[in-house]
C-alpha cells in the first residue's frame, strides 16, 4: 500500500515554550487506512493535525504528503494541497451559517478545481453529489429541504460537515473529535457512514479523539503517548522547585 | 457561487452590525458634507450680500471702506456725494437703474437708510432674490418707514407703530428727532444680509428730519420749522447722499463706467465692483470660514477613525469565517477579495445613505436656513470638495480593508483548524 502521509523525526515546540511539545520519530498513514489517534486533552493531538494540514510548521522533520516533500512548499502551495486533497471535520464552528446546506457542502469545490473535476468525473453535478453524500450520511435533502445550516441540529450539522469533507474524493480526511457532541447511538451510526464513504473513494482517515472506546471500529489505533517521545507535560510541571 | 454572492450573504447574515457600520459611515459622511455646505454657504451668502448691482459709488476713500458703510452699514462715510453728482451719473445712457443710499441716522442702534423706491424694486441679494415684504408695503408718505426683518422682530414693531429716529449711530443719541415720529408701513422678509438690520425711509424724509437741525437748539424760530407741515412744504430735494448703487445696461461697460466715475472731475468720487470687494473683505475677515474649515477637517478625521473602528470591529467578527475558508483551501486572493469587497460595499452604502440623510436634512431645513440664517446658496448641488472628501473616504476604507485582510489571512492560518471560541 502506498503511504499518503509519512512523517519522520518531527519536532515541534510552540514559540514561547522552551520544551518541545511533539517529538515524533515515525508516523505513517497508508492509502485507504482508517487511523485512530488517541491522547488526553492537551497532549498535542490538534497540534499534530495542524502540522499535517500545513497550518503549523515544525522546527524539524520531514513530512511527505502524497509523495511530495510538504516542508518545502510555500504557504500558497500548502493552501492548494490542502484545498485539493484534504478534507476536514471539526467538532465545532465549521460550517458557514449564512450558506445553505448544499452551498456549505459544495464550498470546497469552489476553491479547488481538482475536487470539482473529481465530482464531474463521476458524471454528477456538484449539487447532485452533495445530495448523494448527504443521503448516504442519512440526511435527505428532499425531506428536510435545503435550509440554512444554522437551522439544523448539532448532529445534522456534523453530517453536513462530513459531507463537505468527503466531496471531491480527497485523499486524506482529517477529523478532530467530530463526534464529541453526539450521543453514542448517533455517533456509531455516523462513524459507520463515514467509513463507508471513505471506502468507496479509497480515502484515508485520521481520526483524533480522547475517547478510546471509539477505536474498535478503526483499522489501526495509535496513542499519541506512544509515538511522541517528548517528555509529557505532567513530568515537566512536577519539576517545579520546592 | 460567486465571490460577491458569498460576501453579500455573509453581510446579510450580520444585518445588525452591518447596518450599524453603514449608519456610522453615513452619519459621518452627512455631518462632514453638511458642515461643508454651511461653510461654503456662509461664504457664498456673504459674497452675494448685494447682487444684481454692478457698481457701488461714493466719496473717494478706500474700496473696503466704501463697501463697509454702504452695504454693511459699518462705520461712517468720510464724505458725502452731492445729489447732483448722483443725478448726473444715474442719467448716463449706459446706466439701467440706480439706488441712492443716505446714512447717518439710527433707531435704537439700528441704521436708518434713506433711499428711493428703486431700492425695493431692484435691490437683490443671494444671487437673484428680490426684497419681499413680510407685511405692509413700501413707504409712500414722508414719515413712513419700512423695517428690516430683525429690526421688527427684535423691537417687536408692527405696522402702524410710531417710532422716533435719532441722529448719529449710537444707541443713546443726544439728538432725537422726537418731533417727527415715523409710522411703520412695511416689514421686509428675512434676507440674511444687513438689510435685516436697517430701517428704510425716503431721501426726502432724511432731509425733512434734518431741517433746522443745524440751527442751534433752543432757537425759537427752529421750533416752528420742526412741524410736519413746514417740512412737507419745504424744498425736500436732498442736497447730498452717502453712496449709490448702479446697474448698467451691459455688464461689459462696468470698467468703462467705473473709470468715468473715478475720474469724475466735479467731485472726488469713486466706484467699486461689489463682488470683488466682498471677496477681498471675506478673505480678510473670513476667520469664521477658516474655523469652519478646521471643524470640517476635524470632523473628517473623526469620521475616518470611527469608520475604521467599525470596519475593524466587523472584520474581527469574520475571523472564524476566514479560518473556515482557509481550511477549505481558500487562497490569499480570495480572503483579500472577500474582505475588500465587503469594506468597499459597506463604505459605498454608507456614503449613499449619508448623501440621502444629508439631502433629506437639507431639504427639510432649507426654509429655516434661508429665513433664519440667510444661508440659501446652492445647498443642493454637490461641490468639487464633496467629491474629494468622498473619494478620500472610499480610498481609505479600501486601505482599511486591506490591513485587517492581511491580519485575517495571517490569523486564520494560526487559528487554523483549531479555532477555539
Ligand atoms: N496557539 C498556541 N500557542 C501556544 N501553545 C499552544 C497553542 N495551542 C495549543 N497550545 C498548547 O499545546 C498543547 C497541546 O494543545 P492541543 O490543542 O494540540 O491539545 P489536544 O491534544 O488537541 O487537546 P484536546 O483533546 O483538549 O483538544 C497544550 O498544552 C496547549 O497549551
Ligand atoms: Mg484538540
Amino acid at each position: 500500500m502506498t503511504s499518503v502521509l509519512d512523517i519522520n523525526n518531527l519536532e515541534f515546540s510552540w514559540p514561547n515554550s522552551t520544551r518541545p511539545l511533539l517529538k515524533v520519530e515515525e508516523f505513517q498513514v497508508s492509502q485507504g487506512e482508517h487511523l485512530f489517534l488517541q491522547g488526553p486533552s492537551g497532549s498535542g493531538k490538534s497540534t499534530l493535525l495542524n502540522i499535517i494540514a500545513g497550518v503549523l510548521t515544525p522546527q524539524k522533520g520531514d513530512i511527505h504528503l502524497f509523495g511530495n516533500d510538504f516542508q518545502a512548499y510555500t504557504a500558497a502551495q500548502k493552501d492548494k494541497v490542502r484545498g485539493d486533497h484534504m478534507g476536514f471535520i471539526f467538532q465545532m464552528f465549521n460550517l458557514l451559517p449564512f450558506l445553505s446546506i448544499i452551498e456549505n457542502v459544495t464550498l470546497p469545490c469552489q476553491f479547488s478545481k481538482v475536487k470539482k473535476d473529481n465530482v464531474f468525473d463521476k458524471g454528477l453535478s456538484l449539487e447532485k453529489e452533495a445530495c448523494r453524500l448527504l443521503k448516504e450520511l442519512d440526511l435527505d435533502i428532499q425531506l428536510i429541504g435545503d435550509k440554512k445550516v444554522s437551522d439544523l441540529s448539532v448532529g445534522q450539522q456534523q453530517r453536513v460537515a462530513a459531507a463537505r469533507a468527503l466531496i471531491g474524493s480527497p485523499k486524506l480526511i482529517i477529523a478532530d473529535e467530530p463526534t464529541s457532541a453526539l450521543d453514542a447511538d448517533v455517533r456509531d451510526r455516523f462513524l459507520q457512514l463515514l467509513f463507508k464513504e471513505c471506502k468507496t473513494s479509497e480515502t484515508s482517515l485520521v481520526f483524533v479523539s480522547h475517547d478510546l472506546s471509539l477505536g474498535r471500529q478503526f483499522d489501526k489505533v495509535l496513542s499519541l503517548k506512544d509515538i511522541n517521545k517528548a517528555s509529557p507535560m505532567q513530568t515537566q510541571s512536577a519539576e517545579v522547585p520546592t | 457561487m460567486k465571490l460577491l454572492n458569498i460576501s453579500l450573504k455573509s453581510l446579510l447574515n450580520r444585518k445588525g452590525t452591518t447596518f450599524l457600520t453603514i449608519l456610522s459611515i453615513a452619519l459621518s459622511v452627512a455631518l462632514l458634507l453638511g458642515i461643508e455646505r454651511i461653510r461654503t454657504g456662509a461664504k457664498q451668502s456673504f459674497e452675494s450680500t448685494v447682487s444684481g448691482v454692478d457698481l457701488i459709488a461714493g466719496a473717494r476713500s478706500g474700496p473696503i471702506n466704501l463697501m463697509l458703510y454702504s452695504v454693511f452699514r459699518i462705520g461712517n462715510a468720510t464724505n458725502n456725494v452731492s445729489y447732483q453728482t448722483f443725478k448726473d451719473i444715474s442719467n448716463r445712457d449706459d446706466v439701467s437703474w440706480s439706488i441712492p443710499i443716505s446714512l447717518g441716522d439710527s433707531h435704537k442702534g439700528y441704521k436708518v437708510v434713506g433711499t428711493s423706491l428703486d431700492y425695493f424694486k431692484h435691490f437683490k441679494f443671494a444671487g437673484n432674490k428680490n426684497l419681499k415684504f413680510m407685511t405692509g408695503n413700501e413707504f409712500k408718505g414722508l414719515y413712513d418707514v419700512v423695517l428690516g426683518a430683525d429690526v421688527a422682530s427684535q423691537l417687536k414693531y408692527q405696522i402702524g407703530d410710531k417710532i422716533v429716529l435719532s441722529h448719529g449711530s449710537d444707541k443713546i443719541s443726544f439728538q432725537d428727532h422726537a418731533d417727527k415720529p415715523f409710522t411703520v408701513v412695511g416689514v421686509l422678509s428675512k434676507t440674511g444680509t444687513p438689510v435685516d438690520q436697517s430701517l428704510h425711509v425716503s431721501l426726502e424724509a432724511i432731509e425733512a428730519i434734518h431741517i433746522g437741525w443745524q440751527q442751534t437748539p433752543g432757537d425759537t424760530h427752529s421750533g416752528d420749522m420742526h412741524n410736519h407741515d413746514t417740512a412737507n412744504e419745504s424744498t425736500l430735494t436732498p442736497k447730498s447722499i452717502t453712496a449709490f448703487f448702479l446697474k448698467l445696461n451691459s455688464r461689459l461697460d462696468v470698467f468703462n463706467v467705473k473709470n468715468d466715475i473715478d475720474n469724475y472731475n466735479q467731485e472726488a468720487v469713486m466706484a467699486v465692483l461689489p463682488g470683488v470687494v466682498l471677496r477681498d473683505l471675506w478673505n480678510t475677515i473670513g476667520s469664521a470660514e477658516k474655523t469652519l474649515l478646521a471643524v470640517s477637517l476635524l470632523v473628517f478625521l473623526v469620521s475616518l477613525v470611527s469608520m475604521i473602528i467599525s470596519l475593524l470591529a466587523t472584520l474581527n467578527e469574520r475571523r472564524r469565517e476566514m479560518a473556515i475558508f482557509r481550511s477549505l483551501g481558500a487562497q490569499k486572493g480570495f480572503i483579500f477579495s472577500v474582505l475588500i469587497i465587503e469594506t468597499g460595499l459597506l463604505t459605498l452604502l454608507g456614503i449613499l445613505l449619508g448623501l440621502l440623510i444629508l439631502y433629506i436634512a437639507l431639504f427639510s431645513f432649507k426654509p429655516v436656513l434661508e429665513s433664519q440664517m440667510g444661508l440659501n446658496v446652492n445647498l443642493l448641488t454637490p461641490s468639487m470638495n464633496d467629491f474629494v472628501y468622498l473619494s478620500v473616504i472610499f480610498a481609505s476604507s479600501l486601505c482599511v480593508g486591506i490591513l485587517p485582510s492581511y491580519k485575517a489571512y495571517k490569523n486564520s492560518l494560526a487559528d487554523g483548524l483549531t479555532i477555539k471560541s
